[in-house]
């Protein structure tokens, strides 16, 4: 199957007063038409990064600084402006972390979506409004109540989901999602993970969810693509990731994610702290913190290697990890 | 069975949202009662917006409750000396969420962990200070010592700051630590070597915890065989021991809540069906439902629960808010 | 480094903040500026003498090696009088920041910290002071009342400036009260006076003395001003009346060869103002730890 996006050696630099960061560090990833690929990483990981650069829109001080990214067969690093334009939105799009927050107050949520949709071609505003209601009942919501709203007037879970139907109106044909969930309860947590599995049957969606907490990637994710120190050190199936992890951090990601299953005495944290993206290990970013750290670990940094059918590891001992959830 | 060192006895606390015209009273609280026996560990549960920081403060001293009492070897705190509250000041410390926002941004880490051993005088001058501040870092991982004593807050790492922080909640030997969603600002392989931390004060100097938080799988890591206390909308809903609450929930919410909490493993994850739930959306909790304040959403609401606020009842070795709560069908975690 | 050796109090106050402060190539040459009229203003009038011998033959003469500024128009040399007049200016200027800083700090912190009705009418008296135009009060002031040395002008220059630090003050008072630290510091049962001194000052010092500076400029300013128009009769030396000399006593400003004369105090007036302003630029990042790394 020919990948809908496909990264290879992706680079992103900070330039910053004192040196530059390397936020993401030859990053490769692909993602399969139709699959929810999630990007696990925690803070430092450069998963953030990873999802701007899809849409190139990463900041200033940061640059792309190498690497491709392939979507169906365009490099989107080399899009021009016009281009840029078709390109995102709609066939890709983005729900940004805590964009519940970040909708514009004194605009009614037809107006969003029309305001939106408009600033990337589509003129007609009937289409867009009759799009418009159609996702909103995907989403579980009122349309006729939430089209006249005001973000203010709605719930943190209604303007959730009012987001995301917003980020489908062009009918991209990739949706990144970046932590969609924090800073929601539970039980609107559980139902808008349910909406999303249901949008992807009924759309055909492709997803790629940047997420730190694993219990949403146990839940969604078709496969996984673990980030840690901007790179990506494991690529895999759920249940390989889950049942058979191969790279130290996976394993140490799973264990120390706490479960109301399961026994306790199984879970552990991983010693030791994230690294200085400014000052880097030697070799292995994650080797100060390995159990199974050797000397070449310490001197060599692993290239991300293929051991099977769409699965990558990048650890110099991988063949004697095993991991299990 | 061990004495409780604080209680806290139908506590209200009502606080006023607003000005003149748009004046609204916001009840965090409704008569709540909660207590806390020497070295034991209590999980304090519930979403954003329940009032459970609310009892936290009220618990730790910083807030004085509208109504009720809170004692203090049997004493109530708001109605002591200044000796007596002194002493209970020492004894009830707090750690908060943002361990960044919890340290003085401005002051070394010497400094802000010396302040309490200069004030009680427990060290004499300011090298001894330092040796003990030390030791403190020592205790908490952070070594070694002399790496952090200078340092500002935003210097350290989000984990390590945290560590500070309960440093300097431990410096006077306390008998409670109420400890608010102490790792949820935390990188998730970090959040189980801090809550280990704590544990340990727990086991080796009989420290108590009220750990409040909204994440379920924490405290069932933290609180292991200790009690569990679920509030809803201000009112404390089922209490019980941990392991029990959390197989076999009684009350509807928490029935809900543990069938809509993700967990890390494929598999089970997949199998979960949530419970439904009449309505997603919480009330506005300045206008909160009358009787049970959980009847608009669920499922089994008749009646009487529009009417009374059901009070904290014994049942099968728990206690539980509901008015209906024989007739709840059974509902298992696995 | 044991644990015990602690970096001492002299070491932190004046070798750190020297090293960067040398950083920053800006900040450096404001230092520099400073530490030069800070010489001339207590050393120089000891060692550079003051000839008042009045010679008309000599008026208005250019720079040379026996007079580096040139002579006013009675012959004086023009940098014996900047030198001696440097002294009482900038000592009217740091006595007016002083004072102006310590009432600010006072009622800032009062009312941020009590609140209710003693905040009310301090931030009423405050938004008086703001409202009124400084520089017409003090005119008034000046007219009313004798002000004849450095403490009473700096008095004069500070009774009307205070308002706007004070408001200042107290809005990060109020916003630094709720916050967590201060909260774990009252779990702690540490006093009131710690809190406020220990926690909550050295927080407000960072913005206090980077203003410190804006306010000696202003003083400046407005003492050079008050001079300018004469409504304050002080020694011919101070560079606020060598500007009115030079104006409107002597015409100075229609004589071309009175350049230095005029121009001197003005232009030390101006280098101080640059001074100041490029080291407060760097102050910043030696009062609030947060910038550093």
């Amino acid at each position: 199957m020919i990948p809908l996006l496909s990264m290879r050696d992706l680079v992103v630099e900070f330039d910053l007063g004192k040196g530059a960061l390397r936020a993401v560090n030859r990053a490769s990833l692909d993602v399969q038409p139709g699959e929810i690929m999630a990007v696990v990483g925690e803070s430092g990981s450069g998963k953030t990064t990873l999802a701007f650069s899809v849409l190139n829109l990463v900041p200033p001080p940061g640059r792309i600084a190498g690497g491709e990214i392939l979507f169906e067969d365009k490099d989107v690093l080399f899009l021009g402006p016009e281009e840029l334009r078709k390109y995102r939105w709609k066939e890709v799009s983005m729900v940004f972390q805590a964009a519940q927050n970040a909708m514009n107050p004194v605009m009614r949520i037809a107006d969003q979506m029309v305001d939106t949709a408009q600033a990337h071609g589509k003129a007609s505003k009937g289409e867009v409004l009759e799009k418009a209601s159609e996702l909103l009942g995907m989403m579980r919501l009122e349309p006729s109540q939430v089209l006249h709203s005001y973000p203010h007037e709605l719930s943190g879970g209604m303007r959730q989901r009012a987001i995301i139907a917003i980020s489908l109106i062009l009918d991209p044909k990739m949706l990144i999602l970046d932590e969609p969930t924090t800073a929601l309860d539970v039980v609107t947590q559980a139902y808008i993970l349910d909406i999303l599995a249901d949008v992807r049957e009924k759309l055909g969606l492709t997803m790629l969810l940047l997420t730190h907490d694993m219990s949403i990637v146990a839940r969604l994710a078709d496969r996984v693509a673990v980030m840690y120190a901007g790179r990506s050190v494991e690529v895999g199936k759920i249940e390989e990731i889950f049942y058979d992890a191969k790279h130290p951090y996976t394993v140490g990601l799973i264990s120390a994610a706490p479960s109301l299953i399961g026994d306790i005495a199984d879970k552990k944290p991983i010693p030791g702290s994230p690294p200085n993206l400014l000052n880097p290990p030697p070799g292995c970013p994650f080797h100060p913190r390995c159990a199974h750290a050797t000397d070449r670990c310490r001197e060599e940094e692993p290239e991300l290697k293929a051991i099977g059918d769409g699965r990558l590891v990048a650890c110099h001992n991988w063949w004697l990890i095993s991991g299990g959830a | 069975m061990a004495e409780p060192i604080i209680e806290l006895r139908d506590v209200n606390m009502t606080f006023q949202r607003g000005w003149l015209m748009r004046r609204a009273q916001l009840q965090a609280v409704v008569k709540t009662s909660l207590d806390i026996k020497e070295g034991e560990i209590l999980a304090l549960v519930g979403e954003s917006g329940c009032g459970k920081t609310t009892v936290g403060k009220i618990m730790a001293g910083l807030i004085r409750p509208t109504s009720g009492e809170v004692l203090f070897k049997g004493k109530d705190i708001w109605r002591m000396g200044r000796e007596g509250f002194q002493e209970y000041r020492r004894n009830a410390q707090i750690v908060h969420q943002d361990s960044y926002a919890a340290l003085n941004p401005v002051r070394t880490i010497y400094h802000s962990l010396s302040a309490p051993f200069l004030h009680y005088h427990l060290a004499k001058n300011r090298h001894e200070a330092r040796e003990r501040v030390a030791e403190l870092l020592q205790f908490m991982g952070l070594t070694p010592p002399e790496e952090f004593l200078d340092k500002y807050p935003h210097q350290l790492s989000g984990g390590q700051r945290q560590r500070v922080v309960v440093a300097r909640a431990v410096a006077l030997n306390p008998k409670l630590i109420v400890a608010d969603e102490p790792v949820s600002m935390i990188d998730v392989s970090l959040r189980l070597s801090i809550l280990d931390l704590m544990h340990r004060l727990n086991e080796e100097f009989g420290i108590a915890f009220l750990y409040i938080t909204h994440d379920l799988a924490t405290a069932r890591y933290f609180v292991k065989g200790g009690q569990v206390a679920v509030m809803y909308l201000g009112q404390m809903v089922e209490t019980g021991k941990l392991g029990e609450v959390l197989q076999k929930p009684c009350h509807p919410y928490l029935q809900a809540l543990l069938s809509a909490v993700p967990v890390p493993d494929p598999k089970k994850a997949r199998e979960k069906r949530p419970l439904p739930l009449r309505s997603l959306e919480f009330p506005d909790p300045t206008k909160p439902p009358s009787g049970c304040r959980f009847h608009p959403r669920c499922p089994y609401a008749e009646d009487i629960c529009t009417q009374e606020i059901p009070a904290l009842r014994s049942l099968d070795g728990r206690l539980i808010a509901c008015h209906l709560a024989e007739k709840i069908p059974e509902w298992h975690l696995l | 480094m044991s644990v015990t050796a602690i970096p001492g109090r002299l070491y932190r106050s004046i070798y750190e903040p020297f090293v960067i402060i040398r950083r920053n190539k800006r900040a450096f040459i404001g230092l520099i500026i400073l530490v030069i009229f800070a010489l001339m203003a207590t050393v120089g009038p000891e060692v550079v003498p003051l000839d008042t011998t009045q010679n008309f033959a000599k008026r208005f003469q250019w720079p040379s090696l026996e007079h580096p500024l040139g002579t006013d128009h009675v012959g004086r040399d023009t940098f014996q009088q900047i030198v001696h007049g440097s002294r009482d200016v900038l000592l009217t200027a740091f006595l007016a920041a002083i004072f102006t800083t310590g009432v600010a700090i006072l009622i800032g912190m009062l009312a941020g910290l009590q609140g209710g009705m003693v905040d009310t009418l301090l931030m009423l008296m405050t938004n008086a002071i703001l409202t009124v135009p400084s520089f017409p009060v003090m005119m008034i002031i000046s007219v009313v009342f004798k002000v004849r040395d450095p403490v009473s002008l700096g008095l004069l220059l500070s009774i009307w400036t205070w308002g706007g630090l004070a408001r200042a003050i107290r809005s990060q008072i109020l916003s630094l009260r709720e916050r967590e630290f201060i909260e774990a510091a009252r779990a702690l049962g540490l006093s009131t006076f710690h809190v406020v001194f220990r926690e909550l000052l050295p927080n407000v010092m960072p913005y206090v003395a980077i203003n410190f500076f804006t306010l000696m400029r202003g003083a400046i300013t407005a003492s050079v001003g008050l001079m300018f128009l004469g409504l304050i009769p002080f020694k011919a030396t101070n560079w606020g009346m060598m500007l009115n000399l030079a104006a409107w006593q002597t015409g100075a400003i229609y004589v071309p060869k009175a350049l230095f004369y005029f121009g001197s105090p003005m232009a030390c007036i101006i280098l101080f103002q640059l001074g100041a302003f490029f080291f407060a630029s760097g102050l910043d990042e030696v009062v609030n730890p947060r910038l550093r790394t």
